[in-house]
């Protein structure tokens, strides 16, 4: 793989609370474009290491790299923060700013934190809200809208900032079965415009077909990882086989 | 048998409104002031800030401990003595008695009632749920925005009801001000029931005061919670 292109590198993240380790020197190297997506059982730590990218948790252990910059557990306040305005995320519970209407959440971090002037980041948070189907919706606050829809504008949020990478934390888990699909083809839609994404969830179709990379972990590390093709159909770790005879019915057949 | 004086518990409400802005003067610079020190108590508290962290536990600890009373003595008349003993060692010719009393009044207010709403923003703090501070890290927010632009604006609306109780109680304990002689709502009452000993009289007459007084704040508090609900915050559920 052509190491130019490399963008964001994690090398040797650990991360314990207390006496439980979850992650034990995990490894990421995702490159521009990259759509990654992080599969693996629960408790395998695809949580807390895509929060450790954001440095939403500090890895006790570790460096993160995105571009120049390269930041760990002694890094200052400032350099995190830098860090972070290079990533942004979209959360399992959508974390919308619950007083700030559609339009307001998208604007803030285009006002408060990229400084830009009130009209223009309306007018930049207008068209991401377009972006994500949501033109009608401007003033709606958080209460009145559909998971979907919250969900939506947490990703228009995210893409608004136009981030290096956006981090993804099991952005449909929440969602009511019949509103996953909505979300889905959003994200579908921005992995085709050429985002760089790390996505951990659990929609395997998903995965298959828009992931250029597959992450598999289990226990804190990597076990294995791919393209799509690899590790669905000729997966090497035992562990691997393990874990998509549980998720995909009809695995045994597809080998 | 004893007879309510009526006409003369009405001339005692006559004179007490006169002496409304004394009181409301004390009320709300005590709430404004204790409101500041709380918030810097109830972040250090929360943020878990070595060493300030255990003097502001003793703080609040002691100020909900003992009697505004006690506190409003305190700073009548021990501070003013020991910080003139300090100042009178060097040639700065500043002295305490220059401090007016009403002054050292609502800093005894103030104080008192720092306690409990650092309590109170704590318990918001606590509550307030991690995903929105999370989503403003996460927009590469830096802790003072954070603050500034989630924390505060949230804590402040889901403790308003708590707040106007509060409020309410730094109101009647401003009645203590007469103890060291200030003319406000009670001192006013008390100083015309002297000279014909109604003092039942007097005090039904502050009562009614402070009651009406407390009747707007309620209202007050309500319109600011109606604001609030028209801009997005749900004030029944708690995040």
């Amino acid at each position: 793989m052509d190491q130019a292109q490399s963008m964001l590198q994690a090398e040797g993240i650990k991360k314990s609370f207390g006496s439980n380790q979850i992650l034990r020197g995990v490894d990421l190297e995702v490159n521009k474009g990259d759509v990654v997506v992080i599969l693996g059982p629960s408790g395998a730590g695809k949580t807390t290491l895509l929060r450790c990218l954001n440095f939403l948790e500090k890895p006790d252990d570790g460096k993160l790299r995105i571009d120049d910059l390269i930041v760990d557990a002694r890094s200052s306040k400032r350099e995190i923060v830098e860090y972070r305005r290079k990533t942004a995320m979209v959360f399992q519970q959508y974390n919308l700013f619950k007083n700030k209407t559609a339009l307001q959440n998208v604007m803030e971090g285009l006002v408060q934190v990229q400084r830009k002037q009130k009209d223009e980041a309306e007018m930049i948070a207008k068209e991401y809200l377009d972006k994500v189907g949501l033109h009608n919706k401007y003033d709606a606050y958080p209460a009145s809208l559909s998971g979907g829809q919250q969900q939506r504008v947490g990703i228009a949020r995210a893409l608004a900032l136009k981030p290096e990478v956006i981090l993804f934390d099991e952005p449909t888990s929440a969602l009511d079965p019949e509103l996953v699909g909505e979300v889905l083809s959003v994200m579908r839609s921005i992995a085709e415009i050429g985002i760089t994404m790390v996505v951990v969830t659990h929609e395997i179709q998903f995965a298959m077909d828009i992931a250029t990379k597959v992450v598999v972990m289990a226990d804190g590390e990597v076990v294995e990882q791919g393209n799509a093709k690899d590790i669905f159909q000729n997966a090497k770790e035992e562990r691997t086989r393990q874990f998509l005879k549980k998720i995909i019915p009809e695995y045994s057949y597809v080998i | 048998m004893m007879k309510f004086n009526i006409e003369f518990c009405l001339k005692v409400i006559e004179k007490c409104i006169s002496a409304v802005p004394l009181t409301l003067y004390l009320t709300l610079w005590a709430f404004i002031f204790g409101m500041i020190l709380a918030l810097i108590i109830a972040l250090v508290r929360y943020k878990n800030v070595p060493i300030l962290r255990k003097v502001f536990q003793l703080y609040v600890s002691f100020i909900r401990g003992t009697p505004v009373m006690l506190q409003l003595y305190i700073v009548y008349y021990m501070i003013p003595i020991a910080i003139d003993s300090v100042l009178i060692r060097t040639n700065i010719a500043f002295r305490t008695n220059q401090i007016e009393i009403k002054v050292l009044v609502l800093i005894a207010l103030a104080l008192n009632v720092s306690a409990y709403l650092s309590e109170i923003i704590r318990g918001g703090l606590i509550s307030l749920g991690k995903g929105e501070i999370e989503a403003a890290y996460s927009v590469g927010m830096t802790d003072s925005m954070v603050i500034r632009r989630i924390i505060i604006p949230h804590v402040f609306v889901l403790c308003i009801p708590n707040f106007s109780a509060n409020l309410i109680s730094v109101l009647q304990a401003s009645s203590l001000a007469y103890f060291v002689s200030l003319r406000e709502v009670t001192g006013t009452a008390k100083i015309m029931a002297s000279s014909n000993w109604k003092y039942f009289e007097a005090f039904v007459a502050t009562g009614v005061v402070y009651w009406v007084l407390t009747v707007m704040i309620e209202l007050i508090t309500y319109l600011i919670e109606e604001m609030a609900k028209r801009r997005g915050y749900n004030l029944r559920k708690q995040y």
